[in-house]
This record gives C-alpha cells, structure tokens and sequence, in this order.
C-alpha cells in the first residue's frame, strides 16, 4: 500500500468513527432525561438537548442564540453560579425559577459545570436544569406541615405557659389559704369522703395535744383510740354527722363549740370540714353570770319565803283579826310575793339548766301519770275558766320512759299552764299523745290568743313573753317555755309548735324511747 | 419572491460549480422547515427539489459529508418557492444555520471572546463548511463595555455562488456572532464588496454595539 493509499484509508476510518461519534452524542441528546444546555463562554445558549425542548417548551431555533436569562431570570442566582463555576472546577447547583414558553414560572434546580479547553481558558458551561415543582410542593406541604406544628407547639408552650400561670396562682392561692388555715384561731379538722383526717391545723393540734402526723391520714373511728379525740368522735360519729355549734367540754379548762360543715364542689362531695371554737371563756363568764344570778336568787327566796309565811299568818288571822280592807291589801301582797317565788324558782332553774346540773334524777317510769298529775294540779283552773279540756290518751299503752319525773312534770306544767292563761274562758285546751315505735309525741293545743307571725322566732328565748301575752295576762316571767325547751332537749326530745294569732297555738314535743333513749341516757 | 425563482439552465449551471460544502450547512433549512411547517412542508420541499432535477432527501444528510455546492442553493430555491417566502424568511434560515450546525458546536471552544471568533474561528470555520475560497478577517477593533462597539471586514475570496447567498452568508454571520456575545445591543452587517458587481472579493463590514 502507498503511503497516499494508507492516508486515505487512515482519513476514511476517522471520518467514519467521527460520524459514529456524532451519532452517538445525538442519541445521548435525545435520550438524557436531564435537561442540558450548552452555554457560550458569553452566557448565550449554544445547544439543547430534548429533554430541555420538552421541559421549557422551546424549539432549539427559539432558545439557542438566546441568552440564559431568557430562561433563567434570576440575575443574583446567576451571578451566583456563573462565579462559582468559574471558580471551582466542579459542578455548583443553585435553586432558581425557569421561565417557561408558556410564560409560566417553575422552581428548578440548577447545576452548572464549567467547559475549559487545553490551556485552561473558559470556553463555556453546560447547564442542566431539574424541574424541582414536585419537590417544591412537597417542601411547601412539609414547611406548611412543620409551620403547622411550629404553630401548634406555641399554641401547646402558650396553654402550658397559662396552665403554669394559672398553677402558680393556685399556689398562691392555695398558700394563703393554707396559712389561713395555720393560723386560723379556730381549731380545724378536715376528713375526706372516705372519712379519712386529711387536714389538722395547729390550734386543732394545741386544743387536742396532739401531733399532725400522728393522726393525719387515719380514719374517724381510730382517733378514738386518742384520749383527747374521743369525746369529739364520739359526736361526730363513724361517718361525721352534721353538727351545729355543740359544746364539747374537751378538759377541764378547755370546752370547744363543734360545727361541721360539708364540702362539695359542684355535686362531688368533697368531705366535712370540723370547726372547733374555743367557748372556755364565754363559758367560764356565763358560769359566773350564772352562779351569780343562782347566789342571788338564794339570797333572795329566804327572805321571800319569809314574807310569804308571815303574810299566810296574817290572812289566816294567827296574829289577831284584821279588817276586810287589810285582808285584801295583804292578799295582793302575798300574790306578788307568789309571784316573786315563782320568778326566783324560775331563775334558779334556769341558772341550773345553764349550769348542766338540771337533770339529776331519771328514772323508768309511765308517761301517762306524769301528763295525768299535771293535768290534776290545772283542774281548779280549768274549772274556774270554764275552759273545755281534753285529755287524748292512746289506744296501746306508752312504753316507759327514763326521764327526770320532776323536770318532766316541769315542762308541760309550763306548757299546760300556758294552754290555760292564754286561752279566753270558754275555750278549749286538748293534750293528746301519740306513740310510733321510737318516740312518744305530745301535743299541747289551745285556742288561746295565739303567738303573732313576727315573734314566733323568739318564743324559746329567755325572758320572750309576746305582746299580745303581756296585754292578756300581767303574769309571767318569760322563762317557761325556755324551761322546757330545756328539759325536753335535755331528754334527747325536740319541741316546737304551730301558732295563729287570735286562733291558738299547738306545742308539741316528742321524747326517744328505747336506742335514742338509751343514748340520751349515756350522755347524762 | 416567487415559485420559479431560477430556471432550470441556470440551476444546471449553479450545479457545475466545483466546490463543495458540508452537510451541517443544510440543517439550517432542515430545522427552520420543520420548525414552521413541520414534517408536511419539509416533504413540499423536499418533492420541489426533485422538481428542479436535484431531488435532496433530508433526513440522510450526513453534517459531516461534502455534498456540491450548488445543492444549498437548490435547497433555498426550492425553500423559498414551496412556501413563497421571501428575504426575511431567507436572513431567518441563515441565523438557523449558524445556531443549529454540528460544525459550528465544535468551534465554540474558541468563542472565547468577540476578536477570537472574528481573528481565529471564522477563517477556520470557513474551512469546515467550504472546500473552495477563503475567509479573511481584517481590521478588527473592540471597545468590550457597557455602551461600546466594534468592527472588522470579512473578505470571502474565490467563492462565486449566487448573489442570493451574499446575502444569506451575510446572516449566517450575523447569527454566528449572536451565539458568541450575549451583550451585543445589535449586530449588523453590509457587503461592501461582491463578485458579482464586479469586485475581486466580497467583502462584509461587520459592526457592534454593547448594551
């Protein structure tokens, strides 16, 4: 072969595989499913390949010759890259908008790579853009998410902020409340609904002479187990029951006044707050005020019951006759005197009432003959009055009653007496009695001046006497009804009455029989 | 412009011409064709060919084959008159040319700045397309800044075609220096001097203006 022959062969083949190779490179242009372009070393596109017609929406006559921010519009990104592929010999990506044909703007990923020829001269840049809109979308879905939670974690760190706020001011609140409670002057127990001691405060600790942490926590029936607890448990019971202002002689310089109150919020009962009121003092002043009143009412009956003998001797004429006129002075004399008598029996009954040492005899007995022995010592009365009495006795035989027979006869003497001042001649008195298993009911009913509607209150209260009683009947002392309200309590008995003015009054009063009975008798 | 642009004797004639050119330069109209009428239209094209006795099928031509010279102007012949285009259409096919040639894409690398495509790259590219003449730059000056400009002459020496293609080499040019510099404001070139008015070469003023 000549070396013409060999050059030409030689040209041939490179012409061929220069052929293949451009084929090849069309194929990889037409198949590269990333978007490339060419660029000039100047920034105008010089090339596309299908993949960039198909994501811009561009023919290559429209876009090549173009420059890039025909496409790509972001300047500041641009300069961006551009420096950067200048720069660095590797490929640099930055996030930017195309501008497609359709006028549409989508996010996309920029790579850019530098082209550099044998002596290191920048001779362009192939560019390939990623369509980043899904991306974009998730991202934004993902930021939107995130904010979402960002926006719910300051609304959650905002609640917790005004929970802690609302926390601390229950704190707060909570402590006052408990230094209240600390050093509240009153003594205070409270227990939970299963009855559990669940506070002490420090008087209540002082009052009992006990320690909190002794007690604290334990169930009502276990304090009693404690010397100084027991005449508390006792009152309150297995289950604290309701008590209103109880005196409770704790020691002997110490009586406390026991109220309990329940606690509830909104319908969940919480348990029962115990407050102890020191009434050592008033106490120990009534006892004087009482004993006083007792010393002078002692002092004063002798000279009294003097009188009253000396005046019976005159009327009697055991000191020599004396003349009509005499006789009815002194006779209004020894009603007065009488009168007297009975205010200062009066006084000393209730001195003693105060005192606690009222009730001194109970004994069984049938309560009929008390209620029939009072009504005997009326029958002068009721006869002189003209007063139409009634006597209702049941059918069954009353069970017998452990009561003091004197106080007994006491109070509804008071009651009966009452009936019969109080009621016109004419009138009608009726005592009727009433059993129902535990309790014997009386019921004293008149159809007397009645008690007014405004006054009706106080017809308990010591020395009460209503306005229109005053009016009827000079006499009185006020005490009676105070007497016996008195003495039926103390029985472990309730009274009360029904009253209309100008129509009548009803007393009633009940007294226990058997248990009730029983334990009104171990509180004597 | 219109259908029988150029006779069948002068076709003949143009035919004779020795020189040859590279496939790349048909492209231009390939891309431009399809571009505007689509696959439909290239085919009208392409019978029109065959109609002027020098049938061109297309889609086999190679970038890289020499084919006669004389086949580009039958292509624009048989461009212009299927679809009865004119000057415009013929600047517009010549700045497709330059944007879509394979040849054109290896020469980037020396589109480094404006003087190097002017001085280096067009002589040689020249060369590529054309296997008769010669391109000769010459009086090249540049100010490269915002509001600036430059020029330079192109002679094309030995290299007589048809007029018609004076003035599509004049947009080709011009399609070529917009792929080089994307701060060029306008680009605009005059033949100063043509074969076929007489003058020994052609001759191209070149001028630019920056943004």
């Amino acid at each position: 072969m000549t070396e013409e022959k060999f050059y030409k062969e030689e040209l041939k083949i490179l012409k061929e595989d220069f052929n293949d190779l451009k084929t090849y490179l069309d194929e990889i242009r037409n198949i590269l499913p990333v978007s490339v372009c060419t660029l000039s070393s100047f920034w105008v596109i010089v090339d596309i390949n299908k993949a960039t017609e198909t994501l811009t929406g561009y023919r290559p006559l429209e876009i090549i010759g173009q420059p890039i921010n025909f496409i790509l519009q972001k300047k500041q990104e641009l300069e961006k890259i551009k420096e950067k592929a200048e720069k660095e010999e590797k490929i640099v990506v930055e996030e930017t908008l195309l501008t497609l044909k359709n006028k549409k703007e989508i996010p996309v990923s920029i790579s850019m790579v530098g082209r550099k020829d044998r002596e290191g001269n920048l001779i362009g840049y192939f560019l390939s853009i990623t369509d980043t809109t899904e991306t974009k979308k998730y991202q934004n879905r993902l930021e939107k998410g995130t904010k979402a939670l960002e926006e719910s974690r300051s609304a959650l760190m905002n609640m917790l902020e005004d929970i802690e706020g609302a926390r601390r001011e229950a704190e707060e609140e909570r402590n006052k409340t408990f230094a209240i409670i600390q050093n509240f002057v009153d003594g205070l127990l409270f227990f939970d609904k299963e009855n559990n001691l669940s506070l002490i405060n420090p008087q209540a600790e002082v009052f009992f002479d006990i320690k909190r942490s002794d007690i604290i926590g334990k169930p009502i029936f276990e304090l009693s187990t404690f010397p100084t607890l027991g005449p508390l448990t006792i009152l309150l019971g297995r289950e604290v029951r309701g008590v209103f202002r109880k005196e409770l002689p704790i020691k002997e310089h110490l009586t406390l006044e026991v109220s309990t109150v329940p606690m509830v919020s909104g319908e969940e009962k919480l348990g029962n707050l115990v407050i102890l009121h020191d009434i050592t003092r008033e106490k120990m002043i009534e006892r004087m005020k009482t004993e006083f009143v007792s010393l002078s009412a002692h002092q004063l009956r002798t000279p009294l019951s003097a009188i009253k003998w000396t005046l019976r001797m005159l009327l009697d004429g055991d000191l020599g006759e004396i003349t009509k006129e005499q006789k009815e002075y002194i006779g209004k004399t020894y009603e007065s005197n009488e009168r007297m008598i009975d205010l200062i029996n009066d006084l000393l009954n209730v001195t003693r009432i105060e005192e606690g040492r009222y009730l001194y005899e109970p004994t069984l007995t049938d309560f009929q003959a008390i209620v029939q022995f009072v009504i005997n010592s009326f029958k002068e009365e009721i006869k002189k009055k003209r007063i139409k009495f009634e006597f209702k006795k049941t059918e069954e035989k009353l069970p017998e009653v452990k009561v003091d027979v004197e106080k007994m006869r006491l109070a509804v003497q008071n009651l009966l007496n009452n009936a019969i001042s109080y009621t016109p001649s004419g009138g009608e008195v009726t005592i009727s009695l009433k059993y129902d298993k535990d309790k014997i009911e009386v019921a004293v009913k008149d159809t007397g001046i009645g008690i007014p509607q405004d006054q009706q209150e106080r017809v308990f209260s010591k020395f009460f006497r209503a306005t229109n009683a005053i009016r009827k009947e000079t006499k009185g002392t006020g005490l009676g009804l105070y007497i016996a309200k008195n003495i039926i309590e103390a029985h472990g008995g309730k009274i009360w009455f029904e009253s209309k003015e100008d129509k009548g009054s009803t007393f009633y009063f009940t007294l226990p029989v058997e248990k009730r009975f029983e334990e009104f008798l171990k509180r004597l | 412009m219109s259908k029988n642009l150029i006779t069948e004797e002068e076709i003949k004639k143009i035919m004779e011409n020795p020189g040859k050119i590279k496939g790349s330069a048909f492209k231009g109209e390939l891309e431009y064709i399809l571009e505007k009428k689509g696959e439909e239209g290239l085919k009208a094209v392409a019978k029109e060919t065959e109609r002027l006795g020098y049938p061109i099928k297309y889609r086999e031509i190679k970038e890289t084959e020499w084919y006669p010279l004389g086949l580009k102007m039958v292509s624009l012949f048989a461009t212009l008159a299927t679809f009865n285009w004119g000057k415009k259409e013929l600047a517009e096919i010549a700045k497709s040319s330059a944007k879509v040639s394979f040849i054109i894409r290896l020469f980037l690398r020396h589109f480094i700045s404006p003087e190097k495509v002017f001085r280096i790259a067009a002589p040689r590219l020249w060369k590529r397309y054309f296997n008769l003449g010669s391109l000769e730059p010459s009086d090249f000056y540049n100010v490269e800044k915002k509001g600036g400009g430059g020029q330079g002459i192109l002679r094309i020496k030995n290299f007589k075609l048809h007029p018609l293609y004076c003035f599509y080499l004049s947009h080709f040019f011009k399609g070529i220096a917009n792929l080089t510099e994307s701060r060029f404001k306008e680009v605009t070139l005059e033949e100063t001097k043509c074969m076929f008015r007489g003058d020994n070469y052609h001759e191209y003023l070149m001028k630019w203006i920056y943004y």
